[in-house]
């Protein structure tokens, strides 16, 4: 269940549905920039607040990235080749081996993050803080979605609220959310 | 996502190569980066960067003090272009 004012979600699920019709044949012909020119993105004047109570050095940290990251072999991939996207998410634990991971996500330079994961996902960065004392802890688990989501309202239903609740529950302080 | 999150309780920083789309989501707390698309964090390799980046953002977390409020971080791209759908890209998405 959202936590956030949710009133913008019934909105924007009547414009998204008169919006795909259109969008959906350019989205088939990768054509993104004409595609989404109309599409309905949200907007806000206000934002949620979560006062930051415990200091950085004392903090655990937990990082979420779009970069559809995952772990073949354990996880399944991301269903990059839908056209709206995947609103799913995968759980990556503290102490995975960078070698392991990979990406799919059309539509970002895979060979970026491909040549070093930090670019996109800095989880052995965040261990070198906790190392120096410049953060408490490293979360137990980190999150990785795919960017490309064009349903947004179901983003905010159902998939952040499920990461919220694991991240209070392994009493996280402190999240950094780096889109691609 | 992010404002979800925080509502949840869970305070939030997020990082955008893109303020124009960025802005009017009002997130919590963000900082604006000026690299390419599929880097965030700065060129592959380049761990002190990649520290530096972390280590600002999170900082700068603490920094805000009220809700929407936004930070520039000074770092550039120092590889070159990023090669994405016929574009070479060094900043932005």
């Amino acid at each position: 269940m959202p936590r956030a004012d949710g009133s913008w979600m019934a909105p924007f699920r009547v414009k998204y549905r008169a919006w795909w019709p259109g969008a959906e044949p350019l989205i088939r012909e990768h054509n993104y920039r004409d595609a989404f020119k109309t599409y309905p993105f949200p907007a806000f004047d206000t934002s949620p607040w979560a006062p930051l109570a415990t200091p950085l050095e004392r903090a655990t940290v937990a990082l979420v990235t779009t970069a559809a990251m995952y772990r073949p072999g354990t996880d399944l991939p991301f269903a990059d080749e839908h056209l709206e996207g995947d609103v799913s998410f995968r759980a990556i634990p503290r102490d995975v081996d960078a070698a392991t991971l990979d990406v799919i996500h059309s539509h970002i330079p895979e060979q970026i993050p491909r040549a070093d994961m930090n670019t996109v996902f800095p989880l052995w960065r965040l261990w070198e803080l906790r190392r120096d004392g410049v953060v408490g802890d490293v979360a137990a688990t980190h999150y990785s979605l795919l960017g490309y989501n064009t349903r947004a309202a179901d983003v905010a239903e159902h998939m952040a609220p499920a990461i919220a609740a694991l991240m209070k529950a392994e009493g996280v302080h402190l999240a950094l959310i780096a889109p691609v | 996502m992010q404002r979800e999150i925080e509502a949840w309780g869970i305070p939030t920083m997020s990082l955008s190569n893109n303020p124009a789309r960025t802005a009017p989501l009002c997130p919590p707390r963000w900082a604006h980066v000026r690299f390419p698309r599929g880097s965030m964090f700065g060129e592959p390799g380049n761990a002190d960067k990649q520290r530096k980046v972390l280590k600002d953002a999170l900082d700068a977390a603490y920094g805000i003090t009220t809700p929407g409020g936004k930070v520039e971080l000074p770092y550039r791209w120092e590889a070159g272009p990023v090669q994405f759908r016929g574009r070479s890209i060094t900043e932005g998405s």
